[in-house]
């Protein structure tokens, strides 16, 4: 497990995903909560454990090369569960808004209009438009 | 009596049912729902970034013409408007400064958000104001002891501050099932997520949670399931048809909503149009209560 280190950048780069989530995400003990209360987990390739722990190291690249944020379906049921009251859910959002920020996003809108999607209901439409697209 | 009712986009569309009976199973109880007017989308998701005000803004308008139009109640059946529309006016009141940014957003309207509507589920006001017993003595058709599972999925139970009850051990769908003649069956999955959005991302997370949600009900006994969700009831009905090709043994059963439950078993009359917007036939239910 690496040393959070508060001398360096990586300070700067936790508070970032603090001050973006609202979120006081150095209180995280890593106690693996979260990863188990997860429907997801399956297609994660960071598991959501790990991801608070790099972003308390302040390795922001690692967490946003990742696919886990896109996968996290904010059920918040990792949220609800967390001993440490941190909403994990709005660090997910964070890490999201990061890249849609930077117009990375996980799907184009022409995707998302795609007539495969015609019977969706506009829930759907809408839903994946705002967490998804840059 | 008349109480605000705000539909949201989907059930003018795809989920045209829900409201349809929606508004037959309250006119029945004696409750006239009165569409809020000028209402728009309410964003569908919950903005969590700490800095999006602008994108509080599309639900707290929506309270905010449901203050102009007298205040009180607004009830709201569609699980993802209900939890965006509550958790944008927590988001309001959390801070006076972020609510005084919100208020001039809005200063073109002819009064200043207040944020005292309350946004009310319709399962809760069934449970609290009308009375399961109420509605117990207007069954016709009981539902002849079907077993039926409530999916509450994520949006009626999280986060705490909003669920329609206790979101550790919910009972509210339960009750209403033994109330209109049915048997209602626990189920594990009951509250965990459809998948949500990921049906036009990670496609593969909505299907294993389709097939997992619709294990887990068929394992404990049901034969249906009920929910308050358009989007749940997408990925857990419309879904089946590609979810059994990745996972053959998929348990297929029709997935209503709660409101389309009650039409039946209080005698309201099923309109044959409903049957189309389901991808599993409802009829075995329909069966069950002789309509
Ligand atoms: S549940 Fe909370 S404290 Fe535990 S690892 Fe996850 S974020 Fe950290
Ligand atoms: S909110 Fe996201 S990370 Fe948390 S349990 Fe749900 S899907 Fe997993």
């Amino acid at each position: 497990m690496g040393v959070i280190n508060l001398a360096d950048g990586s300070q700067a780069d936790c508070e970032r995903a603090e001050t973006l989530s609202g979120e006081k995400i150095v209180a995280c003990k890593q106690c693996g909560t979260c990863t188990a209360s997860c429907p997801n987990i399956q297609d994660m390739d960071l598991p959501v454990r790990e991801l608070m722990h790099l972003v308390q190291l302040g390795r922001l690249d690692e967490v946003l090369a990742s696919r886990t944020p896109w996968v996290c379906s904010s059920c918040l049921q990792c949220s609800v569960r967390c001993p440490r009251g941190i909403d994990i859910a709005r660090v997910m959002e964070a890490m999201r808004a990061m890249q849609l920020r930077a117009r990375k996003g996980r799907l184009s809108p022409a995707e998302v209009v795609d007539p495969a999607c015609a019977d969706a209901p506009p829930i759907l439409l809408v839903s994946a438009m705002r967490k998804l697209t840059g | 009596m008349s109480l605000l009712y705000f539909p949201g986009c989907t059930l003018k569309n795809k989920a045209r049912n829900f409201d349809a009976s929606t508004l037959e199973v309250f006119s029945a109880l004696g409750v006239e729902l009165a569409e809020l007017e000028r209402w728009n989308c309410c964003g569908t998701v919950f903005s969590m970034a700490d800095d999006d005000l602008m994108l509080q803004l599309a639900p707290l308008r929506n309270l905010l013409r449901a203050e102009q139009q007298g205040g009180g109640e607004l009830l709201v059946p569609c699980s993802m408007c209900y939890n965006t529309l509550r958790r944008a006016q927590r988001f309001a009141a959390a801070d006076p400064e972020r609510l005084g940014r919100i208020r001039d957003f809005m200063y073109d309207e002819p009064s200043a958000y207040r944020g005292d509507v309350e946004v009310r589920h319709p399962l809760a006001y069934l449970r609290d104001r009308v009375g399961l017993e109420r509605v117990k003595q207007a069954v016709e058709r009981p539902l002849g002891g079907l077993r039926l599972g409530a999916y509450y999925g994520c949006l009626l139970l999280r986060p705490s501050e909003l669920a329609v009850d206790d979101p550790a051990r919910p009972r509210v769908m339960e009750d209403l099932i033994a109330a209109l003649g049915a048997e209602p069956v626990e189920f594990g999955q009951r509250a965990e997520c459809c998948g949500a959005y990921q049906t036009l991302s990670w496609r593969a997370v909505t299907l294993r949670r389709t097939y997992e949600i619709l294990g887990s009900a068929c394992a404990a006994g049901a034969r249906a399931l009920l929910t308050s969700c358009p989007l749940c009831a997408y990925n857990l009905d419309q879904m089946q048809r590609e979810a059994v090709k990745s996972y053959p043994d998929l348990c297929a059963m029709p997935v209503l909503y709660f409101t389309e439950l009650m039409v039946i078993a209080m005698g309201l009359g099923w309109k044959p149009e409903w049957s189309a917007l389901h991808e599993v036939d409802p009829q075995p239910v329909l069966d069950a209560a002789g309509a």
